[in-house]
């Protein structure tokens, strides 16, 4: 059975993040608590979810390297953009992850709502961007090659997961071969998986992990919604502890997804089994 | 009352030794003497830091007690476990490694494990009784004249899942902790056979009973401190991916032997 594969040290699995820096991504997003553009907006969730797969897997004797991460930014060009001591590298161990931020911020953070809020330090591993076109193309086949080569050195791993994160159509041609050319690699565990992510400026409602594309507005939704792969068994049963019962056919994919829809999306992708 | 105590134990395959996260107690095995004897086995939680600690404390705590109320036991437990956490700090101030960023958070959530304890007795010239308290997925079972007699808290091998009751480290809950606490009690006679598990020898243990087996014929053989035999057990049925690959606790208590 696919998607069942044990993440263990022995057996890690990887989570590539890639980041469209288009000249839009400069535009505000809506569903936050403060003003802040989608850039922002998506560094904001990335840089979270790295550190909470830091915590998650953090113990008295350090951070168990359950998962190997990294970040491509696709606009002006196509590069790995996580910063400081990590630059320029595609893939990193989630130890050195969590030893190399690019900074640590002072943040002030509630526990709860009646909780006074106290200064926190928050790590951030990239920062954000908006300058260029979308190759969306180009990531896609950067995603390939470091997959492929993570696939051949991991047979046995849980499927890695992609996610592209986006605000627009791709400027470089059409994503869809190369997205199923990615989708093509395989562990023994079954097919990468390939989720998209499309943010928006617009006050429309999100559609969050859709199953057939019937609802879908245009053309372009029903591109993205056709390059995303379906979600395991684990991602909907965590998609349902947050009260949304999804179908077997539903997929990795959002459109004109506001803030709290990127959180919600980044969750659920990348749930995966128990760690051993 | 006479009895021998026999313990057996395993990290996950792949594993070292001091990454092994369950705890048993007592430690000392053989045949022993006693007016009252506790046992107790827990699992401690892979996703919290420090939990083998907090796991080893919650067995001591219980084994430890002469209190039978759940609520003293796990007062007592986190009341003990503040100390440890100071200690820690300082142990790892003194190792010039202070507690990093990615470290505090899991350190203020607390340590999680759930507790399987079992209480034998036997009043002069009376029957032999049992009393269990459970919080999560550690299994009692008891074994008469080669049947399984006793299944407790779980009786269906499909019943484990990820996400199993716990007992927290910090006190804050700590009423609706003890809500989720299940008791059970029955009597021993002699030549029964009682197995604390921790859940992947337990899902093991029922889903072989379930298939018309006598798991306990395999794990009744074992000899007392043969470590050895069960880790030659477990690999072999971790080979056959018939056991899960997770720490492995199994305690067996023989009473009147």
């Amino acid at each position: 059975m696919p998607f069942t594969a044990e993440i263990s040290r022995a057996n890690p699995t990887c989570f590539l993040f890639l980041i469209d820096q288009s000249e839009s991504m400069g535009d505000p997003i809506g569903g936050g608590d403060r003003p802040m553009t989608k850039a922002e907006a998506v560094a904001d969730a990335v840089n979270r979810l790295l550190s909470e797969l830091v915590i998650k897997c953090a113990k008295e004797d350090g951070v168990r390297n359950y998962f190997h991460v990294g970040v491509i930014g696709y606009g002006k060009g196509v590069a790995p953009i996580l910063g400081g001591a990590l630059a320029g590298r595609d893939l990193v161990p989630l130890s050195e992850v969590a030893t190399s931020p690019a900074r640590m911020e002072e943040r002030m953070r509630s526990n709860g709502r009646h909780a006074p809020a106290r200064a926190v330090r928050v790590p951030t591993w990239f920062s954000p961007l908006a300058y260029g076109d979308t190759p969306m193309c180009a990531a896609l086949l950067r995603a390939r090659e470091v997959v492929g080569e993570w696939v051949a050195d991991h047979p046995g791993c849980f499927p890695p997961v992609v996610v592209n994160i986006t605000d627009g159509a791709s400027t470089d041609g059409d994503p869809v071969p190369e997205a199923r050319a990615l989708q093509a690699l395989t562990s023994a565990d079954g097919p990468v998986l390939l989720f998209n992510l499309h943010i928006s400026s617009g006050r429309t409602d999100p559609i969050v992990f859709p199953g057939a594309d019937r609802r879908l507005p245009d053309e372009y939704a029903r591109q993205l919604h056709r390059m995303s792969s379906t979600l395991p068994a684990q991602m909907r049963a965590a998609a349902a502890r947050q009260d949304l019962l999804l179908d077997e056919g539903a997929r990795g994919f959002a459109f004109n997804a506001d803030i709290s829809a990127i959180v919600q999306f980044l969750d659920v992708g990348t749930q995966v089994l128990e760690l051993r | 009352m006479h009895c021998t105590v026999s313990s057996f134990w395993l990290p996950r395959d792949g594993s070292p030794a001091e990454h092994y996260e369950d705890a048993y107690f007592p430690h000392r095995t053989g045949p022993r003497s006693t007016p009252r004897l506790r046992v107790a086995v827990s699992d401690g939680a892979s996703e919290s830091m420090l939990s083998g600690l907090w796991a080893d404390t919650l067995v001591r705590t219980w084994c430890r007690s002469s209190r039978r109320a759940m609520t003293d036991v796990m007062a007592a437990a986190m009341s003990g476990w503040a100390a440890t956490l100071a200690a820690y700090r300082t142990t790892r101030e003194a190792e010039q490694r202070p507690i990093e960023w990615f470290e505090q958070p899991g350190l203020e959530r607390g340590a999680h494990a759930t507790l399987l304890g079992v209480e034998l007795v036997r009043p002069h010239g009376g029957e032999g009784r049992w009393s269990a308290v459970s919080l999560g997925d550690s299994c009692l079972f008891q074994v008469r004249d080669d049947r399984l007699v006793t299944s407790f808290p779980l009786a269906d091998p499909a019943a484990f899942c990820n996400a199993p009751k716990l007992v927290p480290s910090h006190g804050r809950h700590l009423g609706r902790v003890v809500a989720h606490v299940e008791r059970a009690e029955g009597t021993w006679l002699d030549g029964d056979v009682l197995y604390l598990a921790t859940d992947a020898v337990a899902a093991w243990f029922l889903g072989s009973a379930a298939r018309d087996g006598r798991p306990w014929r395999i794990l009744g053989r074992i000899a007392c401190d043969d470590n050895d035999a069960f880790a030659t057990w477990a690999a072999g049925e971790r080979s056959r991916g018939r056991l899960r690959n997770d720490d492995l606790t199994l305690v067996r208590v023989e009473p009147d032997r």
